[in-house]
């Protein structure tokens, strides 16, 4: 702290002598400061867009001449194009985390990868496997890539590892549910339970940018499921009113927007399913319609004030 | 068991959905063991036109025997191109599915009435339940949500099954929208 302080007064100090020296005004500095920064960020700006435009067009290339040669290619070629590349493209992403000159290479290259490397291996299941099970297929290809990006992410600790490898371990899962027998209702409550969980989790650590796609998944699936389950069934349907009331508060907890969010919007259907299941055949409809009005502006209310008291949240160390 | 401890909203967030996985798995098994498999051979055909009642070809049981007929085309059904069935066998014990050739109808002025050939010398009953109490039935499991969508695999599909009670067969490699039941394979005494 005195360190920082002792350098910035050395440095303002300089600043004040040689702009005495050369006889340079405040407006000068500052308007040549706003020009430096205003350049250097444009430039940074133009130079990254151009970057992924040229690699979108490289890939986009690729994509299309491997579409036009795909009839004249053997089976093993067509596995050696798509799950081949894959497999490069990732241990590149993984060799470039060790030169700082690269590290922001590696994002991409694990995006790239985790798109070729599932399209590889259905390729290579289509071409050498004669099942004709997609689905047990798709279950294999998700498991084996949700434990390799799952391993790495062990070692390498990156997020975006993180983040595919959670995906692919959740879709992995969701067809072992299914093929389990598994009801869609209680999958997508049990599914939407486990992602928010581990979310929570996730939201403490270094890793939290991932964390709000998470939480909208999560929640969202979990809601989604439970009104399936419950429309429908009177009485019973209204236990949706303080599940709703429960995300939100639950959301203030774990200081997530974006749960509070989904839980809001569900709150606002509900009330609608509400109102049309219990007051649609009666005289009273256009003054339920009024009522739901008045309460849609208290729960955006009362939203809002619970964003409002949201602060920054601790990381683990 | 420190790890467990520590880490136990993580550990409960991953095994959930195994246990359900489990639960679920084990209940079912439970619930097949006291249903025995399907024994009898189901005979069904493909037809994209079926349903019309003006469609020249037609697969009839006469006689516990099944019977291929074509009526030539005429001014009020000559509208559209229509095309020959393709016949079926499913035999549940050994999971198999064969083609039966049907006979032929290339001259389309000439009518055909003839007994199809190629089927197992066994009865045909129509009836909807097969002996040991199985039906033939489509199902099409459309009944998802976000998460069956996003991660069930291809759940919005159509199956074609031999059902009795929670016990059920899926017939590989058939088109659920465009698939009938003719009957079941039975012995003479049945």
């Amino acid at each position: 702290m005195d360190s920082d302080s002792i350098t910035k007064h050395d440095a303002l100090q300089r600043i004040s002598d040689l702009a005495k020296t050369h006889s340079l005004t405040l407006d000068e500095i500052g308007a040549c400061l706003t020009i430096k920064a205003t350049r250097h960020k444009g430039s940074s700006w133009l130079v990254r867009l151009l970057g992924y435009l040229g690699a979108a067009f490289i890939f986009a290339g690729l994509g299309l001449f491997i579409e036009m040669i795909w009839f004249d290619l053997a089976s093993f070629s067509r596995v050696i194009i798509t799950y081949g590349a894959g497999l490069v493209v990732f241990i590149l992403g993984a060799l470039f985390l060790k030169d700082p000159r690269y590290i922001k290479a590696s994002t991409p290259l694990f995006l790239v990868s985790s798109v070729l490397l599932p399209t590889g291996m259905f390729v290579f299941l289509s071409e050498y496997s004669d099942g004709n099970d997609e689905q047990l297929a798709s279950m294999l290809v998700f498991g084996v890539l949700a434990c390799q990006f799952l391993c790495t992410f062990y070692f390498l600790q990156r997020t975006n590892l993180l983040f595919f490898g959670y995906l692919f371990w959740n879709a992995s899962l969701g067809i072992l549910m299914e093929r389990a027998g598994v009801s869609g209702e209680i999958l997508g409550i049990g599914l939407g339970l486990s992602i928010m969980m581990v979310t929570w989790v996730i939201d403490r650590t270094h890793h939290r940018a991932i964390a709000p796609f998470w939480y909208f998944l999560g929640s969202m699936g979990l809601l989604w499921s439970v009104f399936d389950l419950i429309e429908g069934i009177k009485i019973i349907d209204l236990l949706y009113f303080p599940l709703t009331i429960f995300m939100m508060l639950l959301s203030t907890r774990i200081q997530s927007r974006t749960l509070l969010l989904v839980s809001t919007l569900s709150l606002f259907g509900f009330l609608g399913y509400f109102t049309d299941e219990y007051f649609a055949d009666v005289a009273g409809w256009p003054l339920a319609l009024i009522v739901m009005g008045f309460m849609l502006v208290a729960v955006s209310a009362y939203a809002v004030k619970l964003a409002q008291r949201m602060g920054n949240k601790k990381v683990a160390p | 068991m420190k790890f467990l401890k520590e880490n136990w909203v993580l550990c409960v967030g991953f095994s959930l959905p195994l246990l359900l996985t489990l639960l679920f798995f084990m209940s079912t098994q439970i619930a097949l063991s006291s249903i025995d498999p399907p024994r009898y051979s189901v005979v069904f055909y493909e037809d994209l036109s079926y349903g019309r009642t003006d469609d020249p070809y037609r697969l009839v049981v006469k006689g516990h025997q099944l019977y291929f007929q074509y009526f030539p085309l005429t001014e009020e059904n000559n509208y559209r191109k229509w095309t020959k069935p393709r016949l079926f066998i499913y035999n549940p014990v050994t999971d198999t599915k064969q083609e039966i050739e049907l006979p032929s109808a290339d001259d389309p002025l000439i009518k055909v009435d003839e007994l199809v050939q190629g089927l197992p010398a066994k009865k045909l009953t129509t009836l909807e339940q097969s002996p040991d109490g199985y039906i033939f039935d489509t199902k099409y499991r459309g009944d998802g949500n976000l998460m069956t969508y996003m991660f069930g695999g291809s759940r919005s599909r159509g199956d074609v099954l031999l059902i009795n009670d929670s016990y059920s067969v899926k017939i590989p490699n058939v088109e659920r929208y465009a698939t009938h039941f003719v009957g079941w394979l039975t012995d003479e005494e049945e």
